[in-house]
């Protein structure tokens, strides 16, 4: 089976399996969560509570992570965004999802954009969580924060310590407070990760720039942004609302890049106001 | 007095362990005395709080020089610190042997030297946490692991290429007779699981022979790159499809309309026909066999169905506890085998009947 093709109607059960999908929550929005790099569906357990009174939302791991079908992981389909893009995409059209609206962490900010591109009028908006269009510094004109040296040193360090084989990544949690309420949870919250696959999304991750999707995506996009963020700084926060056409960017005064686990009050709020925003644009 | 610290290699750590022991009293404990640097940072911030001698020396700092853990470290080192380090610290107290960079200033550029660190978290409800740390070089335990870690790599990348070369029939591109098997059956299983009909197309170039005895076994290839590419266009991306022989193809597909299977066959037939290849006219004959022909489904298909039907992901929850996951597995992939068995023979049969019948036909019954 060619993967880059969209399923027939025939392989939607295999999709569901596939990517682990699990529904809860009710209402007349659906959301889907989309993680980010090191981790699974797991990492949404602390916004769950806040918005699955108000809304329908579809988690999922992508194949690879969690608890999805290995046998399904294919390397050249998953070396780069585009086949964790497919991955959403085949999800959208197997439960026949319109008028979504996808909150993604991190990468999958960009992952979401390039699902748009084949999902069209199925999708209405995303919310991206501490997005980077590119972690690469590409002098003179954009810094991502990061020299290719150092994020090939990253992925070095990950294989030397061990990471994937301990079954132990912790999501990248970064200047997290000390005293926050959550770290302990926080720091319990172990995902399921497959090092060979964990390596080949750590590199899909770091080294890709999708900077050239930012103006073509017409699609309405609420950023939330960390103030103190070691992965995106708010410089990158400002260059994604400049270049995205239909961008609202809200930093929240707050320490690392997981702000939907830090922080997911203030997350669940945003994502609410956003969603009126866009029943009340398409009113009128 | 303290020597500018300029490792190169082994001797560079035995240089300063030697200069740090000629210092202290033989029977001395102290800190110093350590090939090792020896610090205490806080946990919040990782202000370096106490620190030996070595530790000044390695990191290229005067003694007592106020400086945070983190400003020694690379970007991609701080990255594990947070998101590695700390969680094991404030979930299991400690870790041990987790390697880091320090980046320290260099003549030209930021120099990076690998060290292993061991951590403990000491808490203490009277005083402000502490982690207490043991920093050792890790020079020549770096360059053998980034050894092991290209050399994994490259043998990744070779079984990858491997794996392909041995689902791929060569002259064709297209899958080869195993790798055909294996899909199939994943087919079968999915048919399984959705309650849909699979058809089963086992397709046989009509006195090929002929054409490789007459013309040579170089035209006979080019007749059948030319077929195999007429077979890929007529499919969709998702049937599975392959040459399983030297004339012989194979196509698995499950079908959105019943006719499906037969109008694919007819199309193909034709599509062989109407057009010659390499000026040679040739025909194809086509059996077909489909999964709803078969003997009804055994009572493993029918517990998962069931267990389909309340909506639950997996048939584990409904089988009984005496059922080991695995022989219920082997049951199943058994009995998947079985089924393609059959279809094969009944395609067979049925591209034997075609042949019989005149050749340039599809048979699906009989």
């Amino acid at each position: 089976m060619d993967s880059g093709q969209l399923p027939d109607t025939a392989a939607i059960g295999d999709v569901i399996q596939r990517n682990h999908v699990n529904r809860r929550g009710s209402g007349r929005q659906t959301l889907l969560l989309a993680h980010g790099f090191g981790c699974d569906q797991q990492m949404w357990r602390f916004l769950l509570p806040q918005l699955e009174n108000d809304f329908e939302l579809v988690l999922f791991d992508y194949v690879g992570s969690g608890q999805a079908d290995m046998r399904a992981y294919s390397r050249s389909r998953y070396q780069d965004l585009t086949g964790y893009a497919q991955d959403i995409v085949d999800i959208c059209l197997a439960l026949d999802l319109t008028d979504v609206v996808l909150v993604g962490h991190s990468v999958s900010s960009i992952i979401g954009l390039l699902a748009a591109e084949q999902l069209g009028q199925r999708l209405r908006g995303i919310v991206m969580v501490c997005p980077s269009p590119c972690f690469l510094n590409r002098p003179p004109q954009y810094f991502g924060g990061f020299e290719a040296t150092d994020l090939q040193e990253l992925i070095d360090l990950m294989d030397k310590n061990y990471i994937g084989w301990a079954g132990f990544l912790a999501p990248l949690v970064t200047g997290l407070e000390q005293d926050h309420p959550i770290t302990g949870q926080l720091y319990n919250s172990f995902c399921t990760t497959n090092p060979m696959s964990a390596k080949t999304f750590a590199k899909a991750t770091f080294f890709s720039d999708h900077r050239d999707l930012l103006p073509k995506a017409q699609l309405p996009v609420l950023i939330l942004q960390s103030e103190q963020d070691a992965l995106a700084a708010p410089a990158i926060g400002q260059y994604m609302q400049h270049h995205l056409p239909n961008s609202q960017l809200v930093v929240i005064a707050a320490r690392g890049h997981c702000l939907h686990m830090t922080h997911p009050q203030e997350v669940a709020q945003q994502i609410k106001h956003f969603v009126h925003f866009l029943a009340v644009a398409a009113q009128t | 007095m303290i020597t500018p610290f300029e490792p190169s290699g082994d001797a560079g750590g035995r240089a300063v362990g030697q200069m740090a022991l000629s210092q202290v009293t033989p029977d001395s404990l102290s800190p110093d005395a350590f090939i090792g640097a020896l610090f205490s940072t806080s946990l919040h911030g990782l202000q370096v709080l106490q620190a030996n001698s070595y530790f000044y020396q390695l990191c290229q700092l005067a003694p007592d020089t106020p400086v945070a853990l983190s400003a020694l470290m690379t970007p991609a080192a701080n990255i594990m610190l947070d998101s590695y380090v700390l969680p094991l610290l404030l979930n299991q107290g400690g870790c041990e042997e987790i390697q880091l960079t320090l980046q320290l200033a260099g003549r030209d550029a930021p120099r990076r030297l690998p060290v292993l660190v061991n951590a403990r978290l000491q808490r203490d409800d009277s005083a402000e946490p502490r982690i207490y740390w043991l920093m050792t070089l890790a020079t020549q335990r770096d360059s053998l692991y980034q050894q092991l870690v290209d050399l994994r790599n490259a043998l990744e990348a070779k079984a990858e290429r491997l794996e392909q070369l041995s689902q791929t029939d060569e002259l064709t591109g297209m899958l080869n007779r195993r790798a055909f098997n294996s899909r199939a059956l994943a087919l079968l299983n999915q048919r399984q699981r959705q309650g849909c009909d699979a058809v089963f197309l086992l397709l046989d170039i009509d006195f090929f022979k002929r054409i490789n005895d007459s013309f040579g076994h170089d035209v006979g290839d080019r007749v059948l790159v030319e077929v195999a590419q007429r077979l890929k266009t007529s499919c969709r991306s998702h049937d599975v499809l392959a040459r399983i022989g030297g004339e012989e193809f194979a196509v698995m597909l499950l079908p959105e309309q019943p006719a499906q299977g037969l109008l694919l066959a007819e199309k193909i037939r034709r599509l062989i026909a109407e057009r010659p290849i390499n000026g040679l006219p040739l025909t194809i004959s086509i059996g077909i066999a489909c999964a709803a022909e078969l003997t009804p489904p055994t009572l493993t298909i029918s517990i998962m169905q069931a267990d389909d039907a309340v909506g639950a992901s997996s048939a584990e929850h409904t089988l009984p506890d005496t059922a080991h996951p695995d022989a219920r597995h082997l049951a199943q992939s058994q009995q998947l085998q079985s089924q393609f068995e059959q279809l094969y023979k009944l395609a067979d049969r049925r591209l034997y009947l075609a042949k019989a019948a005149g050749r340039n036909q599809v048979i699906a019954v009989g």
